[in-house]
């Protein structure tokens, strides 16, 4: 079945929990990394996902790619529910949803030459007119992404790391997706090779209409390409809404405090203690957060939309 | 060097890479810049520019592959050529290293507290003084509750406290100089605020001069006062960093400027350079910068243009500085 209206990708009261093994080292407490998170992303749009390490921003996006244990909750894509897919559903599907990492290197097999890394799986999917045409298709794909056509025959060792995550990219759009998670995809660059790839990928997203779930922790370059921002921390969503509202006219103390990091201001958000914080009866932030009074460590708040579109979780907002 | 005031002097940098069968690689070409008691230097420039190589050499830390010509004083002293166990001796003495990685750093299997104190004992503090050595530098380096996570284990810290550990073990000895490595890359940019700030405590507090590899201008110009910005392993433009990011003149710091996101800009596209930086092997006569500069002429793909100062303080080296946007209003540089 296939929407053709409504977002693209809906994920619904996702909870993600991981529990520590069996053996010698099992029978610990289980962490919830992803709590009840709630999110949309529509057609040719941009979701920008940030917070800090251990903040859930990753786990949410490995679990869209069916690489994190869910617990609860749904992932519907394009009418489709992602969750509890059996591994045969999972591939079909791998045609429509593809990922860029931030370390390229991960994801590349060294021995195997960028061209055969291109087709290697539209070809054994036997995708459009891959098996015939991979050579030419492999070449095109990569002049699109940056690389010259030689490319085809050389080796992921003998690039850069800009040039890998070009080669990523390329792989990723090999099978012709309609999304992406991009999980840091330029935190491993330098400034100026960051900004070639964040470019390029708003050129294919106009291009191809593909829709991104752009995970990171600078707001300064999510701001570039997001539509929509989703701030978490300790596992759960604290603000959600367009992307000039979010950074324009933040309400969460902690999206101020991240947007005054990124200013480079002087305020010192205290460290994170992002596993601590799943154990408090109240709000998870509050420990931390400058605007705190007693009243935020008894209840824990909901996401409440303030404005249309724009939702926040805060003790002082209910 | 006798009424010498700066800590570390480096003339004519030269670093060649040797691979069997390939020609050398020179990573970095006549690079020289000063560092006086309590200042923070930049050094900057995208992967490839020799900002490491040359930040690996002042340390003493090439690989045998590598040679480094021309001259490295620290506090007048010659550290190029150096016998190895003096250089031993004077790093981690003198000279303490921050780099990129924490974890990569630190020996996972021992307690933060005895990795700085080791620090301390192979320079001469015997056991006792070590430890108080070590709480001291580990308290400095904004380290909460040094005493009781003396005994912590890298995996139990965040990565924050894992760097801050990292430079209390490059600072247990008091260096004069301090060498930073893209320090602060790998942490969340909330926690980068914290690192940069200790930096200054360092410089001002104990004296410690600082040289910063960085290639993010941004976060250089908070943390440093002077900058030299490297292209292909030679310098492109020096000057204060405050002044870099506000009227940046050479064609490629303009580049590096206009590429970074700048927050509250909305959505768009952000400064691009095209191209890449030349591989350390190939040749080109002229400026290394010329096959990507917007600007370049004839004369720049023939002739490397050498450091001229076109405002007090402020060093470019460029053929084109008449015309390049932001240097109209500057004096014409001779050709």
């Amino acid at each position: 079945m296939t929407e053709t209206t409504g977002p693209l990708l809906t994920v619904r009261d996702l909870v993600v929990e991981y529990r520590p093994g069996g053996g010698l080292f099992g029978g610990g407490a289980s962490f919830r990394a992803a709590d009840r998170v709630t999110f949309a992303v529509e057609r040719g749009r941009t979701l920008g996902l940030v917070g800090e390490s251990g903040s859930g921003k990753s786990t949410v996006g490995r679990a869209i790619l069916g690489l994190a244990p869910v617990e609860a909750g749904s992932v519907l894509f394009d009418g489709i529910e992602l969750t509890g897919l059996i591994p045969a559903e999972r591939r079909r599907l791998a045609t429509r949803i593809g990922m860029l990492f931030q370390d390229p290197y991960g994801s590349l097999n060294p021995r195997m030459a960028v061209g055969e890394a291109v087709w290697e799986a539209p070809v054994a999917s036997g995708s459009g007119e891959w098996p015939v045409r991979r050579r030419e298709l492999a070449e095109e794909l990569l002049r699109r992404v940056g690389l010259a056509a030689d490319a085809l025959e050389r080796h992921p060792h003998e690039f850069s790391g800009g040039q890998r995550q070009r080669i990523a990219l390329a792989r990723a759009l090999a099978m012709g997706p309609e999304f992406l998670v991009l999980d840091e995809p330029t935190s491993a660059l330098d400034v100026s090779m960051a900004a070639q790839i964040l470019n390029l990928l708003g050129d294919l997203q106009r291009e191809r209409g593909l829709a991104y779930l752009l995970i990171g922790h600078d707001l300064a370059l999510v701001e570039k390409a997001a539509d929509r921002i989703a701030v978490m921390y300790a596992g759960l969503i604290v603000e959600e809404g367009e992307a000039d509202a979010v950074l324009g006219r933040p309400r969460h103390p902690y999206t101020r405090l991240l947007l005054e990091a990124a200013r480079g201001g002087r305020a010192r958000i205290p460290p994170a203690e992002m596993r601590g914080a799943q154990a408090l009866a109240g709000c998870r932030f509050a420990p931390r957060c400058p605007a705190a009074d007693g009243g935020c460590e008894e209840r824990a708040p909901e996401l409440i939309e303030t404005a249309p579109g724009h939702a926040v979780r805060c003790p002082r907002f209910g | 060097m006798e009424g010498d005031p700066a800590i570390l002097e480096v003339r004519n940098l030269r670093v060649e890479f040797r691979a069997r069968g390939a020609a050398p690689a020179r990573a970095v070409d006549g690079v020289s810049f000063s560092l006086f008691p309590g200042e923070g230097l930049a050094l900057l420039g995208e992967s490839g520019s020799g900002k490491t190589a040359t930040a690996l050499a002042v340390a003493g830390l090439l690989p045998p592959a590598a040679r480094a010509t021309g001259s490295v004083r620290l506090a007048g002293r010659e550290l190029l050529g150096m016998p190895e166990g003096e250089m031993r001796r004077l790093r981690g003495a003198k000279i303490g290293f921050v780099f990129q990685e924490p974890s990569a750093a630190l020996n996972p299997v021992l307690p933060v507290g005895a990795q700085v104190a080791e620090a301390a004992r192979l320079h001469g503090r015997d056991e006792k003084l070590a430890r108080h050595n070590a709480l001291d530098a580990l308290r400095g380096s904004g380290f909460p509750d040094a005493a009781a996570r003396f005994g912590a284990f890298p995996h139990e810290l965040s990565g924050g406290l894992r760097q801050r550990a990292c430079i209390a073990m490059a600072v247990v000895n008091r260096p004069d100089l301090l060498i930073a490595d893209e320090p602060t890359s790998a942490l969340d940019v909330s926690v980068q605020a914290g690192i940069l700030e200790l930096f200054a405590e360092l410089r001002t507090g104990f004296d410690i001069a600082l040289l910063l590899i960085t290639h993010d201008l941004r976060m250089a110009a908070r943390t440093t006062d002077r900058g030299l910005v490297i292209y292909a392993g030679r310098a492109a433009e020096s000057a204060r960093t405050a002044e870099l990011l506000e009227r940046p003149i050479h064609p490629y710091t303009q580049a590096l400027v206009a590429a970074l996101p700048d927050l509250g800009s909305g959505r768009g596209r952000l400064g691009e350079i095209p191209g890449m930086v030349p591989s350390a092997r190939e040749v080109l006569p002229g400026c290394r910068f010329a096959p990507r500069c917007p600007a370049a002429a004839e004369v720049c793909r023939r002739q490397a243009p050498e450091m001229a100062e076109v405002l007090p303080g402020h060093w470019v080296a460029c053929w084109q500085i008449g015309s390049v946007k932001g240097a109209e209003a500057l004096p014409e540089v001779r050709l």
